[in-house]
């Protein structure tokens, strides 16, 4: 297959010009709870922003150091101008953090369009879904008004599919790799997963299909079926986006197939199934009611869906990447912990600033974890 | 750390520690009789509590108390023992450290401790996500009812449909408290404790008024120790009597221009949840002639007005308004302006607060905002409000004064 994922990656800015040389917009994000299909369905290009590892530069003096670097380095990036080819941001209400981070932007980068999704966080109960329905009819109003334009159910419901249809080959990647160990490898499919949030949906979907294509072939082609040799992991967090980190597990003999992170299941785990009450509705139950953020409450879906995954029987270890200050996700973490451990599943923990391959420490604790999983 | 006790300049203040007595010992009490027992956090809608007959303990505050004892340190350690990250908010360490507690004896616990187990835990985003986080984990450990008041940031007023989504949650916890309680909700006995909580927050901005007069008649120590029945016990009796008296011995003094200090010279305004292990640097700056005149922990955290004519409107109103926490940077920089000229305040001290995210990100927006438009210079110290460890009281003091310096130089 080659680095078409991670190539989609690094050709991000150029994507994005291309994007708009068509006369399309390109807007940017931070979070699982911003509708793609909506902005998708405006004629805009989704970006969801990640952060960087890079040193923060001109951040510091706006926010202090003991604030989480995904929003540290992405106001970073605004600051630096690093950003300026977006048409709008969209910052949701998830962490206090990042409710803040709004706040920061709004005050000291320019932009052309600023929204507050000042979603809930309570996402049972028709309370929070009443609230959550009008933050996005907000959002919505807001898009329109903006680009002098209506956003039509027709085009909703065909953002639906391409957004349905790119979902449902992730999460197809996903069992295939559960079920056929190294059919696809996991730094490939992580790097499909993440290059999914800044690129063009078709395009992407595109790609993903060769993957699997070949990967199909390949298992096609083998006289028996493979058995794992891999010690295969179940990775739990809210966002990895190191690249090498994947890589690294793989060289130590690991083999994510199975994850919680924002920038993996939680982003793609569930479709939105259009019923009677039209596409916006249907949309909003989505993100509503999908497997949720450790911000968001009740949160025993997510717990309940880590379990799930470990009760199939062939996980043998789960390593937790703690992004550091990220309040929501260090508060589930111990109980999360404890509970794997009565189910007999080996535990590591690893905190994490964004960046993670670059520590020597981190790789021989992750060898180690793996080796003595490989022994049991 | 020394906590050295403070000759008190009101005399009403001496009745704080009493009232803190009989809460607890009430507490106690009712666990023991049976009765229910919330654990409610900080912001919570109190008032609806009491109106049940159930008695809200406050772990946050039990934090506080146990801080201002010089004994966090191992109960925030205790806690991160048990996987709880450092990083976490301070107050919930100690709470969990407490309740997580294994092997060594337990010190003395002051007040007897929390009463054990809740009944029912009620929390509430409006000062933090944290707290529901946290409260998410007692709910994991105790399996009774939880209940969450969910709260957007308020940016200058509370819009209709942020008290629409306030009242919708209050009438939800209504019914959820008749079941729990197996009694139906009493409209008098709430319609009662909301004035009762009305009128003590009156009382209570009248004090804080008092306080902007110059000299200012009561500083920011003394005040930390009469804040607790404005926590607690909104929507009885207790803070109305206390806050009355205090207001009335608070007239007196400016009347007679008895000042906290001597001879003021320099009025301070302080952002943030206080360094409870360190109170003393509330006092600290009185030698030179500096005190504190206006906090935004005490001005813009507890109480608030109620408009009793649309009760529950008025108390969505209520919980949405005049909470920092709360506030968009925006509203905060506004009202730190106000509050600026109102108290004539020379400089302002803002504690940088490592696990209170929530409280401290936009401070050097604001520091910054104060300097440009009104040349008002800021100290920004660093530190935990409740876990002291690698918090230097030398170094703080050392800043302090040359903040006091330059503001001497300046006027």
């Amino acid at each position: 297959m080659g680095n078409q994922f991670k190539d989609l990656i690094l050709r991000q800015k150029e994507i994005a010009a291309d994007w708009k040389s068509k006369g399309g917009k390109v807007m940017g994000h931070f979070c699982n709870y911003v509708p793609d299909e909506l902005l998708h369905a405006a004629g805009i290009l989704s970006i969801r922003i990640l952060g960087s590892p890079d040193p923060v530069t001109h951040a510091d003096a706006h926010l202090q150091s003991y604030v989480c670097k995904v929003i540290r380095s992405s106001f970073d990036m605004g600051l630096r101008g690093e950003l300026d080819y977006l048409d709008g941001l969209i910052i949701p209400y998830t962490c206090d953090a990042m409710r803040l981070l709004y706040d920061l932007w709004e005050k000291n980068i320019e932009s052309k369009f600023l929204h507050l999704l000042d979603i809930p966080c309570l996402i049972r109960g028709d309370i929070g879904h009443t609230r959550f329905r009008d933050e996005y009819i907000k959002l919505k109003d807001a898009l329109e008004k903006h680009l002098g334009k209506d956003i039509s159910n027709d085009a909703l419901s065909n953002s639906i599919r391409v957004h349905n249809e790119n979902r449902s080959l992730l999460k197809e990647i996903h069992n295939l790799r559960r079920k056929e160990p190294g059919a696809i490898s996991c730094s490939e499919a992580y790097e499909a997963v993440l290059s999914a949030f800044i690129s063009p949906k078709e395009l992407h979907s595109g790609l993903l299909k060769d993957l699997l294509g070949d990967a199909k072939a390949k298992i096609g082609a083998q006289s028996a079926p493979a058995k794992p040799s891999r010690a295969r992991l179940h990775l739990s967090g809210s966002l990895v986006t190191d690249l090498k980190f994947y890589q690294m597990i793989e060289e130590c003999g690991g083999d994510v197939v199975s994850d919680d992170l924002c920038t993996g299941t939680r982003y793609y785990w569930d479709n939105v199934v259009e019923g009677d009450n039209g596409p916006f509705d249907a949309l909003s139950d989505r993100y509503f009611y999908k497997l949720p953020c450790a911000c968001k409450h009740p949160n025993a879906d997510r717990h309940e869906f880590i379990f799930d995954s470990v009760r199939q029987g062939d996980i043998q270890g789960v390593i937790f990447v703690m992004e550091k200050y990220c309040d929501a996700h260090l508060y589930d973490q111990p109980l999360l912990h404890e509970k794997l451990a009565k189910m007999n599943i080996p535990v590591l923990v690893i905190d994490a600033e964004l960046s993670l391959s670059g520590q020597e420490q981190v790789r021989t604790r992750v060898e180690t974890f793996i080796n003595i999983l490989k022994r049991k | 750390m020394s906590q050295k006790s403070q000759k008190r300049a009101l005399q009403t203040s001496y009745e704080a520690g009493t009232i803190l007595k009989n809460y607890w010992a009430e507490l106690h009490a009712a666990k023991q009789a049976g009765r229910p027992v919330a654990w409610a956090s900080g912001n919570g809608p109190v008032e609806l509590l009491y109106s049940f007959g159930i008695l809200p303990a406050y772990p946050e505050n039990y934090a506080a108390v146990l801080a201002a004892k010089q004994m966090a340190l191992e109960f925030c350690q205790s806690a991160e023992s048990h996987g709880f990250s450092r990083d976490l908010c301070s107050y919930s360490k100690i709470n969990l450290g407490d309740l997580l507690w294994k092997d060594k004896e337990k010190p003395e616990m002051p007040f007897g401790g929390l009463p054990l187990p809740p009944d029912i835990l009620v929390t509430t985003r409006i000062p933090c996500l944290v707290q529901v986080k946290w409260w998410e984990v007692l709910e994991e450990w105790y399996h009774c009812p939880l209940m969450i008041l969910d709260a957007p940031l308020v940016d200058d007023h509370a819009t209709e449909d942020q008290i629409d989504y306030i009242v919708a949650q209050l009438k939800e916890m209504i019914t959820r408290l008749e079941d729990f309680t197996h009694t139906k909700f009493d409209e008098a006995k709430f319609l009662k404790a909301l004035a009762l909580s009305d009128e003590a927050a009156g009382y209570w901005d009248d004090i804080m008024d008092l306080r902007g007069s110059v000299p200012c008649p009561v500083g920011a120590r003394e005040m930390c120790g009469n804040v607790f029945p404005l926590v607690a016990l909104l929507g009885t009796q207790v803070p109305v009597d206390f806050y009355k008296k205090m207001r009335a011995e608070l007239q007196e003094k400016v009347a007679l221009k008895s000042g906290m200090v001597p001879d003021e010279k320099i009025r301070l305004i302080y952002d943030n949840i206080p360094i409870w292990y360190h109170l003393e640097l509330f006092s600290y700056p009185e030698q030179f002639g500096a005190v504190f005149v206006m906090e935004t922990y005490l001005r813009y955290v507890w109480g608030g007005r109620i408009d009793l004519k649309d009760p529950l409107r008025g108390y969505a109103k209520k919980i949405l308004s005049n909470v920092w926490l709360d506030m968009s940077v925006k509203t905060r920089f506004k009202t730190l302006v106000h509050d600026i000229k109102k108290h004539k305040a020379d400089g302002v001290v803002f504690l940088s607060n490592r696990s209170c995210r929530r409280y401290s990100i936009g401070q050097y927006e604001l520091r910054d905002m104060i300097q440009q438009e009104l040349g008002i210079p800021s100290l920004i110290i660093e530190a935990d409000h409740s876990d002291p460890s690698g918090y230097s009281e030398s170094q703080t003091k050392l800043r302090m004064d040359s903040f006091i310096e330059l503001i001497k130089r300046r006027k």
